[in-house]
């Protein structure tokens, strides 16, 4: 039932707010500076920026270039597969993670 | 023995009246609450002493969106357990393993729970509704519905996304997902943010382009972010799951 080693994201998208926590979050896995600034994308509405974020990739970065013409289908069996990988603490001790 | 107390606003999705728990005379009470960024439910369970002592996750086997908002009902609550269970005033029964307890598996609860495990099924008097067999995506966008009624409006700006606009962004994301970050489907999205107009729009993203997304408190330090990131997920929900213990 349970595959993962850890949730296995690449990519982290974050709040410009919170975007010393995730550079920092990535230092600790010793990720490099350079894969930080690939690795984290910044995702906030226009009113939550800064100036801070120059120079990182924006999810309004994103937009436009192209579109689905129809999302990633995941009909009858499929429907098994893995959408959220949740963590929550429960109330005690270190989160849990939890696959939807 | 220990049973459920929901939150008013899920009583009556989830059928059980409001006098019933207390007819039961149970102890153990827990609220049923809506996890807003888990999209999944979650009870807490508070002991009979009224100390918060646990958590477990529960299975409902009927989730649908209906004009927005989420909506549960279903024949049975089934319950899955992923750790440390208070029974009465035994506190810890720990489970070590996952299971989904239907009444309709009974066979598949005794081999899994051992005497000190106590479970309830608890069992609502709606009639079976069938769980569609796609993803939330699709039955969110698949429906007839006006496309000009607004989807979100931003309470500090003002700012209104249509049906439309949310349909076209998350899938012009979905794109740059795919071609600009070359992933796939399958591959895993952290999202670690407090609410905001984009947040749905990153979420609905990526599960469009096939993505799993993980999403992450966004009062997290960078420690308790990284055992997110480092971390093996322990629990399973998964409302299908659920769905071909019933019927097979």
């Amino acid at each position: 039932m349970i595959f993962f080693q850890d949730s296995g994201a690449y990519y982290i998208f974050t709040h410009p707010s919170l975007l010393n926590n995730a550079v920092e979050t990535l230092k600790l896995m010793k990720v490099n500076d350079v894969d930080i600034r690939k690795r984290i994308i910044l995702a906030g509405p226009p009113s939550s920026y800064s100036g801070i974020e120059k120079g990182w990739l924006h999810f309004y970065d994103l937009l436009g270039k192209g579109q689905l013409e129809k999302e990633e289908l995941f009909d009858d069996e499929a429907t098994n597969d893995t959408v959220l990988l949740c963590y929550s603490s429960g109330t005690t001790s270190k989160s849990k993670g939890v696959e939807v | 023995m220990y049973g459920i107390i929901v939150s008013p606003s899920f009583r009556y999705a989830l059928s059980i009246p409001e006098s019933k728990p207390k007819q039961r005379s149970f102890q153990v009470v827990a609220i049923l609450r809506i996890n807003t960024l888990a999209l999944y439910p979650v009870i807490h369970l508070i002991s009979g002493d009224r100390k918060t002592t646990s958590c477990i996750q529960v299975c409902l086997p009927r989730i649908g969106l209906t004009k927005g908002v989420f909506s549960i009902s279903g024949p049975d609550l089934g319950i899955v357990i992923g750790q440390q269970l208070p029974v009465a005033n035994h506190l810890t029964t720990t489970l070590t393993y996952f299971s989904v307890l239907s009444s309709h598996r009974n066979s598949l609860l005794e081999q899994k729970l051992t005497k000190n495990q106590m479970v309830r099924i608890y069992r609502s008097t709606d009639p079976q509704v069938d769980i569609p067999r796609r993803s939330i995506y699709t039955h969110v966008f698949s429906e007839g519905y006006d496309l000009k009624k607004p989807a979100y409006i931003d309470a500090a700006t003002g700012q209104t996304l249509t049906r439309k606009d949310v349909r076209d962004l998350t899938l012009q994301f979905a794109w740059s997902i795919r071609h600009t970050l070359s992933q796939k489907r399958g591959d895993t999205m952290a999202f670690f943010s407090m609410n905001s107009i984009v947040w749905p729009l990153v979420l609905l993203g990526g599960i469009a382009a096939g993505l799993r997304v993980t999403t992450i408190n966004s009062s997290y330090t960078p420690s308790e972010l990284l055992h997110q990131l480092q971390v093996k997920p322990q629990w399973l929900h998964a409302t299908p799951v659920i769905n071909d213990l019933l019927s097979g």
